[in-house]
């Protein structure tokens, strides 16, 4: 492996760590219907860092988000975030998922503002605010159209500027490129990149794609299902300034796909057509 | 142009057939004819009657509507958002709902007598289910994951009930107030109809007991003009109150 890229890899492990999840797991329903949801999951996230989750379906990835984001409590174990337990609904943490969530009755620039409304920015600071989200994620021609009137890369993009506009330190994204067309996701995918380094945002990706996984992440979790637990965890070690467009024929991404759908293939062959 | 003439057309062959048909094929008693009844109905205009009497139930109308649309929306919301006690009152407010309104008559009678009150109160009762089913739904339909994500930028309740839960649920309690609307005058003149001295319903059932056949005919057209004017209200107030819906629309053909 050539020197830059482990260079850069090594950049982030000086980093402090930021999420820590030690031995959580999560319990759904009672007895006897309990339906154990992951089991024993132990994870330091460094601050920064941008950690990509794959398994099969049902394996607690979205859980494992959920609980982080302070939505429900973990039945047993610890969850820590810039050093202290979670505190649920502190604005700290910004959610994104594969449906859009725009408010229809609101132009592109007032749901970006949605969450300096809430932070009661008075209106001329929102303005400020929104105005350079918008020139940051291309969005200035569209500050006056409805979310009906967009396309869904421009959809994304409003979601991913209200997601600034919120400024949390810690992004969970829940598969938010799933429905998108592949050159559009692409777009997208080097947008998030981008964005994620230079405010140096903790990312948490859920994804099915496993190419996305290892385009995106500097870490990639990789999940065993019923109870989720975490089966392996693959150093990326690509550089952190990565070109996503030209990612495709570099032998380490494709050294590391392989390594992932190797890892994968079991889990897909032994869930069958349940 | 020929959708109006056509309109036109049928309605003439109606008028028509049923002013032949008095007196030839069916006793006047039974069907009256239209001339008669639009005698009777110039008679009612010229006099006041009509007005006298579309007032009242328009009011009986307009305050129960009112009444029971506030009520319903209010209930709506409150219960839409506290789910868990939602969950214990719903068998309570399933069995209310399965109750045949009419069957309350004779108690509001009891309670408010024969006058405007008890009208009220009657309307309101059958407004108030159909408008609180509807934003309940309305609410109850809001996507929690959209509510979880602003939860999560730190909305407050009240943030969420005015900037998302009423504006998403707003199409819905329109519904509401669309479909109660015309039930608010069923029930105003059903009202009328089981006990009154005055009113629309009132003139429909004393017009019936003297045999006037005309009279019957004549406040039957009262009572579709009183509805189509409340529809057209109503149509009006809906496009006031959601001019994004419009412009979707727009969007939409421009396409």
């Amino acid at each position: 492996m050539p020197d830059v890229e482990h260079s850069s890899g090594t950049v982030l492990t000086g980093r402090p760590p930021f999420v820590d999840f030690s031995h959580v797991s999560k319990n759904f329903g009672f007895e006897p219907n309990v339906v154990e949801a992951v089991r024993d999951i132990s994870l330091t996230i460094r601050e920064g860092e941008f950690i990509t989750l794959v398994g099969p379906s049902g394996c607690g990835k979205s859980t494992l988000l959920s609980m982080l984001a302070g939505i429900y409590a973990p039945s047993a174990g610890q969850i820590t975030r810039a050093g202290r337990p979670i505190e649920p609904f502190s604005g700290q943490v910004g959610y994104m998922t594969q449906n859009d969530h725009l408010l229809p009755w609101r132009t592109v620039a007032q749901n970006i503002a949605v969450p300096l409304e809430i932070r009661n920015l008075s209106s001329r600071e929102a303005k400020l605010r929104t105005d350079e989200l918008m020139r940051f994620v291309g969005l200035v021609d569209f500050a006056k159209s409805y979310p009906s009137q967009l396309s869904g890369g421009m959809r994304k993009r409003t979601v991913l500027a209200r997601l600034l506009a919120q400024d949390a330190d810690t992004f969970l994204l829940d598969e938010p490129f799933a429905a998108l067309d592949a050159q559009l996701r692409l777009r997208l995918q080097i947008e998030l990149r981008r964005i994620t380094r230079e405010l140096n945002k903790t990312t948490l990706f859920v994804t099915h794609d496993l190419e996305e996984a290892i385009a995106l992440g500097d870490r990639c979790v990789v999940f065993s299902p019923r109870p989720g637990t975490i089966k392996r965890i693959i150093e990326i070690g690509l550089p952190r300034d990565r070109d996503l467009l030209r990612l495709r024929h570099d032998p380490a991404y494709i050294a590391l796909t392989t390594q992932l759908w190797d890892e994968m293939a079991p889990l897909i062959e032994s869930e069958g057509d349940r | 142009m020929r959708l109006l003439l056509a309109r036109s057309i049928i309605l003439i062959a109606f008028f028509g057939l049923w002013e032949f048909a008095s007196g030839r094929w069916v006793a006047p008693i039974f069907i009256s004819r239209p001339t008669l009844v639009f005698q009777t109905f110039g008679e009612w205009v010229m006099d006041g009657t009509l007005f006298f009497h579309a007032a009242i139930t328009a009011t009986e109308a307009f305050v129960g509507f009112f009444v029971g649309s506030v009520a319903g929306v209010v209930a709506g919301l409150v219960l839409g958002r506290c789910v868990r006690v939602a969950e214990v009152v719903e068998p309570f407010i399933r069995g209310f709902y399965s109750l045949p309104k009419l069957a309350l008559a004779p108690l509001f009678i009891l309670w408010f007598g024969i006058g405007m009150n008890m009208k009220v109160a009657f309307t309101a009762t059958i407004v108030f289910f159909l408008v609180f089913l509807n934003t309940y739904t309305g609410v109850r339909n809001v996507s929690r994951e959209l509510i979880t994500i602003l939860k999560l930028m730190g909305a407050t309740e009240q943030y969420l009930l005015r900037r998302v839960v009423i504006p998403s649920a707003i199409t819905w309690m329109f519904a509401g107030l669309r479909i109660s609307a015309p039930y608010a005058l069923v029930g105003a003149v059903v009202a009328e109809l089981v006990a009154a001295n005055r009113g629309l319903g009132y003139l429909l059932a004393s017009s019936a007991g003297q045999f006037d056949t005309a009279g019957v005919f004549a406040a039957l057209v009262g009572i579709v003009l009183l509805a189509a004017l409340l529809n057209f209200a109503v149509g009006l107030i809906e496009a006031k109150s959601m001019p994004w819906r419009k412009s979707g629309e727009m969007s939409g053909l421009a396409i």
